[in-house]
């Protein structure tokens, strides 16, 4: 875990700020209301166990990423915020307890016990007139119709929809956002530090503006973004509600070498008794066609050169969802097939609500294709199973 | 032969006017009615109100409390309870629906036919625009409850209204919507509803009626019944930036 003491600053700074505005809220109890309304929690406790099957590969060998065969743990997510007349504060502390046991590799028989405390995401901002507002701080900042990934994003196009369970982590952002009218918007953003997303190897500071269009029925938006070690995209994303039931989307981004451009084409239908399905096409062009996988990567990272968080150049999503079925079961079914390693990758994603306040859930996610291919190469399996119970 | 000949065409022209005239005069009130009733179920401007949803469903009934800002066909719905359900949101703008719930990374396109819960989709809680949606045919007036009500026939304008056809009843005394019956496209019932008008506003100086209850019933399958609850109805003027997505996720 990267050291720092930026989350825990925070922390102390938001707890005296909220205890001074409280102290002095007593004196005048209009204040003090306005203190209590402007304030909303959700604090969600998730205790889950994992268990899944390391593959020995050439991205992998002999699992030098330290994957565990069995995994069990306690999250405790809080996600504070308080809203005071042009000022919103926010601010999401985490405290995850993991229990790992290794089979395979260097580690193999190894168990251990670790307490994990960080900030997830925060955030302040200040509404300086009804159409500008500027913030800064901490958040997973995430955009687009698409379900695969979000080609447009400049800085995280992976969106996280293949585990909700887990959080897609935050890096740190200053945005103002300016609202000149119902249709159009701009977002001008400058991401300042990796925060937690700590993948990437070298970070640069990357700036971008995103220009919004609403329309009846439809929606573009340009997200022109350049990082500070030259790299210049286009992003852009665009849908159309075709009708009550039919959605189509398109999202992408443009680099300056023409060949590596990313497009993704989709759309979503919604049957009358409820399910959706969703259907999606990706081309990235910077995706890589070198046989075997492991000629792809660079071994034991794990890191993906192409801009998509996929390896190879075409995929396939094909997403089933039903929610609230007998309004408790919600159930989501992906299934994702790389057209170039002919391997599939499925994934489902079941909730079962057990009253207001607890929820069960399991994530299972089988790979097809072996070792030699991209979703074979890391783990044959993962099943995930747990309860979350959320205040 | 000339003046009778001027006689006839005077009172052809008469006829024809007479005709178009009072054809006019129906399609304006036909227009005027939907629009009171349209009235009594949003705001252009905007609304703020708590929309509680029970549905009943065979042995459980499972409910849900919304906080819903509406201003004319854009609507911001956050779910207040139950616990786990706290922070999901969706955001209707321009027919552009999109759905955010803390697990998810990020809001998501979803279509005006997902349900919101039981039978009640997201399109039910918006205010109702059949005045401009939809193209109205009178049919004979009807009694509901013992109250008279004028019945319309009311289609699509296009494809992109909730529903493709709703027969509506409107009293004729109050110009409220009191019941309604959802066609498919193949002209089957599929939903009916009653509404109820507890609520009062203020519009133009006049105490109007307002929504306080819908209750959805299923015609296909089920038999279940939901019924939304509307509270504390408050008119105000509601900036863009509400339903701004770049700001709906916190």
């Amino acid at each position: 875990m990267r050291p720092t003491r930026l989350p825990h600053i925070i922390l102390v700074w938001l707890v005296v700020g909220v205890g001074l505005h409280l102290a002095a809220a007593a004196a005048t109890s209009t204040l003090s209301d306005e203190l209590w309304q402007g304030f909303t929690s959700r604090i969600n406790l998730q205790a889950f166990g994992l268990v899944q099957q390391p593959v020995d590969s050439r991205v992998n060998p002999g699992n030098v990423l330290n994957l565990p065969r069995y995994q069990a743990e306690v999250d405790i997510r809080p996600d504070l915020r308080l809203t005071f007349r042009r000022l919103e504060v926010s601010i999401k502390p985490r405290l995850e307890l993991r229990w790992q046991q290794w089979e395979e590799g260097s580690r193999q028989g190894d168990r251990d016990t670790e307490v994990e405390t960080f900030v997830h995401e925060w955030l302040v901002r200040y509404r300086m007139s009804e159409q500008l507002f500027a913030s800064y701080g901490r958040e997973n900042l995430q955009w687009g119709p698409a379900h695969l990934l979000s080609l447009s994003n400049p800085f995280n196009a992976a969106n996280g929809q293949n585990n909700p369970r887990i959080e897609v982590p935050g890096l740190d952002y200053s945005r103002v956002v300016w609202i000149p009218s119902r249709e159009w918007n701009v977002s001008v953003i400058a991401n300042t530090d990796e925060g937690r997303f700590a993948q990437r190897q070298d970070f640069h500071r990357t700036y971008a503006v995103k220009l919004d269009y609403n329309a009846q029925r439809t929606y573009v938006s340009l997200i022109p973004a350049y990082r500070e070690d030259g790299v210049f995209r286009l992003g852009f994303f665009t849908g159309w509600t075709v009708s009550d039931a039919l959605l189509l989307h398109m999202e992408g981004s443009i680099p300056e070498h023409i060949d590596d451009t990313a497009i993704l084409v989709g759309g979503s239908y919604t049957f009358t008794l409820g399910p959706t399905i969703v259907i999606e096409f990706l081309h990235d062009g910077s995706g890589c066609r070198r046989e075997p996988i492991g000629r792809c990567v660079a071994p034991g990272t794990g890191i993906v050169a192409p801009t998509s968080g996929l390896i190879r150049q075409h995929y396939v999503l094909v997403q089933y969802t039903h929610t609230h079925l007998q309004d408790r079961l919600n159930l989501t079914l992906r299934w994702m097939h790389n057209l170039d390693d002919t391997a599939n990758r499925l994934i489902g994603i079941i909730d079962y609500e057990l009253g207001d306040h607890i929820q069960l859930f399991v994530i299972g996610n089988v790979n097809t294709g072996g070792k030699q291919v991209e979703f074979g190469s890391l783990v044959d399996y993962a099943v995930m199973a747990g309860v979350s119970y959320t205040f | 032969m000339l003046p009778l000949l001027t006689t006839v065409v005077g009172c052809a022209i008469m006829f024809v006017t007479v005709v178009l005239c009072s054809d006019l005069w129906a399609t304006e009130s036909t227009q005027h009615i939907l629009r009171r009733a349209d009235e009594a179920r949003g705001n252009l401007e905007g609304i703020t109100w708590e929309v509680v949803l029970e549905a009943v469903e065979q042995t459980h009934t499972t409910t849900m409390t919304f906080d819903v800002k509406a201003r004319a066909f854009d609507i911001v719905v956050a779910n207040l309870a139950p616990p786990q359900h706290k922070g999901n949101t969706v955001l209707m703008l321009q027919g552009n629906m999109w759905f955010y719930k803390p697990r998810l990374s990020k809001p998501v396109p979803i279509s005006q036919r997902q349900k919101l819960l039981g039978n009640a989709a997201y399109g039910d809680i918006a205010a109702t625009n059949y005045a401009q949606d939809y193209t109205a045919t009178v049919l004979a007036d009807d009694t509901v409850n013992g109250e008279l009500c004028a019945v319309f026939d009311l289609l699509a304008k296009d494809k992109k209204a909730t529903y493709d056809r709703i027969k509506y009843w409107i009293a004729k005394g109050r110009l409220v919507g009191i019941k309604a019956e959802y066609f498919t496209v193949s002209g089957k019932k599929f939903k009916s509803a009653t509404m109820e008008y507890a609520n009062t506003v203020t519009i133009d100086g006049e105490e109007r009626p307002f929504i306080s209850h819908i209750r959805i019933h299923d015609e296909l399958l089920s038999h279940d019944v939901t019924t939304l609850t509307f509270h504390r109805p408050r008119f105000q003027r509601l900036p863009d930036h509400l339903f701004n997505l770049n700001l709906l996720v916190k």
